[in-house]
């Protein structure tokens, strides 16, 4: 239990790290903003009570917010995906799987969804989040066009980014294992 | 109940999904400008307009009162009207020569001025109420004059009000002179058109002629002498062919009466002792 809580607040604030040093200052043409955080909310396995999963969202969302001088939209956004995540989860979880399966239990991966399943469910939670982030930031729907490319690109460089840390992880479980 | 809590507890993320999401929101309009000044003029709109809405419903449901209070003002405004007008025509009306000689004939009597509240000229027994009673010292058996003369006696009294028994009533009966002859009679009224009456029991040998003033004798304590009553419009010989009988134009215009006086008497309740005495020397007497 307190080895989950510690492996979770190391992943935290690796990511948000990451986040706050490297990621903000990446403005592709200006517009895509890759946005990472969200990777820590997807980690949750199946079964993990919602309490915990809104709660962990709303204090990565608000340190997000701190150290980037966004108040509130991080937090606001964050706190959607940690809500949502329990059904986005199950809608691309294997559904050959029995409930007792361990894999279940896991937190979600490319190595126990297959790849395919695993990079529709970080595309569909990082849609979600950036369409959230930018309407909250724009707060209106006067320049649809920019909001459009400001998303579409944060989304790009978001899933691709989460991939690739998604890549590292895996070969070195694979390592570990090997 | 169970049923509620279990409810509750399977589903209080939401509760919490709730509350973090208003904390986030607080956090954005707090501390972002942009966000906040739409938040705020939007926040504005929408408090404007429910305001409206409110006002309009409220205005709405108040039309009632209004309505209310507005016929309140109306009736006292025609009621304020009605009484500026009839003063109106009070000082417009120009006073006639007879109205001063009758004044002039009660010149040293106390009056009490009063207006007539009700009237009825068409039957046998007409009545008319005014509005001064007991209250205001009038008493029965008082006399009543107007403009044009004498109007009747005061029959019965209230606290504010008096019934009037007036000259074109049948049971009338007034004692009355010829002005500047001794010759007096009883004037009555026979019913009909409220302009004539009769006197009656004026000797044949009087010489009378038509157009000679009438005016009460003041050999009851209810009229002092000399007050106007009408003129003489022609002369008959009596059914019982012992005396004349007069028809009298009458002074007074029944038909149209609004403001009278009623006469108060000094001697009234003097005389009224007396009789009072009278009658129960006679009834020791007997």
């Amino acid at each position: 239990m307190v080895g989950t809580f510690l492996k979770r607040f190391i992943l935290m604030t690796v990511l948000l790290a990451l986040q706050v040093l490297v990621f903000n200052h990446v403005e592709v043409m200006n517009y895509a903003t890759p946005m990472v955080c969200v990777y820590f909310i997807l980690l949750f396995p199946i079964g993990t009570s919602h309490w915990q999963i809104l709660l962990w969202a709303f204090a990565m969302g608000l340190l997000q917010d701190i150290f980037s001088n966004t108040p509130g939209m991080n937090a606001a956004s964050l706190t959607l995906i940690g809500f949502l995540q329990p059904w986005i989860l199950k809608t691309f979880s294997r559904k050959d799987h029995d409930d007792n399966d361990e894999a279940l239990a896991l937190p979600p991966s490319a190595r126990t969804m297959k790849w395919a399943p695993f990079i529709r469910y970080v595309l569909t939670a990082v849609v979600l989040q950036q369409v959230c982030f930018y309407v909250l930031e724009a707060f209106s729907f006067f320049n649809l066009q920019e909001m459009g490319i400001n998303i579409g690109g944060g989304t790009l460089m978001s899933v691709l980014i989460i991939v690739a840390i998604e890549g590292v992880r895996n070969s070195g479980a694979k390592k570990q294992r090997g | 109940m169970d049923t509620l809590l279990e409810f509750l507890r399977k589903y209080s993320y939401w509760f919490l999904f709730i509350v973090l999401e208003i904390c986030s929101l607080i956090l954005l309009f707090r501390f972002n400008s942009y966000q906040g000044s739409v938040w705020f003029s939007a926040a504005n709109d929408m408090a404007a307009e429910v305001n409206g809405i409110y006002t309009e419903a409220s205005s709405f449901v108040q039309l009632r009162d209004v309505n209310k209070q507005l016929t309140e003002q109306n009736l006292r405004l025609q009621m304020q009207l009605s009484s500026l007008r009839d003063a109106l025509d009070k000082t417009m009306k120009p006073e006639t020569t007879n109205d001063r000689l009758v004044m002039d004939s009660l010149k040293g009597y106390e009056l009490i001025p009063a207006r007539v509240v009700s009237n009825s000229i068409v039957k046998n027994e007409n009545y008319i109420v005014i509005d001064k009673g007991e209250a205001d010292g009038v008493k029965t058996e008082m006399g009543v004059v107007g403009g044009g003369g004498v109007v009747g006696i005061v029959f019965l009294t209230a606290a504010h009000h008096a019934l009037v028994l007036p000259t074109i009533n049948v049971k009338s009966n007034i004692s009355c002179r010829i002005r500047h002859q001794r010759y007096f009679g009883y004037l009555r009224w026979e019913g009909g058109s409220t302009l004539y009456a009769y006197l009656n029991d004026i000797p044949r040998y009087a010489k009378i002629k038509e157009g000679e003033y009438i005016e009460t004798s003041g050999y009851s304590a209810v009229f002092p002498p000399g007050i106007f009553v009408g003129k003489v419009k022609s002369i008959a010989n009596a059914p019982d062919g012992l005396s004349l009988q007069l028809k009298v134009n009458l002074g007074t215009d029944f038909g149209n009466l609004s403001d009278v006086a009623v006469i108060v008497n000094q001697n009234q309740p003097e005389i009224e002792s007396l009789k009072l005495k009278l009658t129960d020397f006679e009834a020791t007497d007997n």
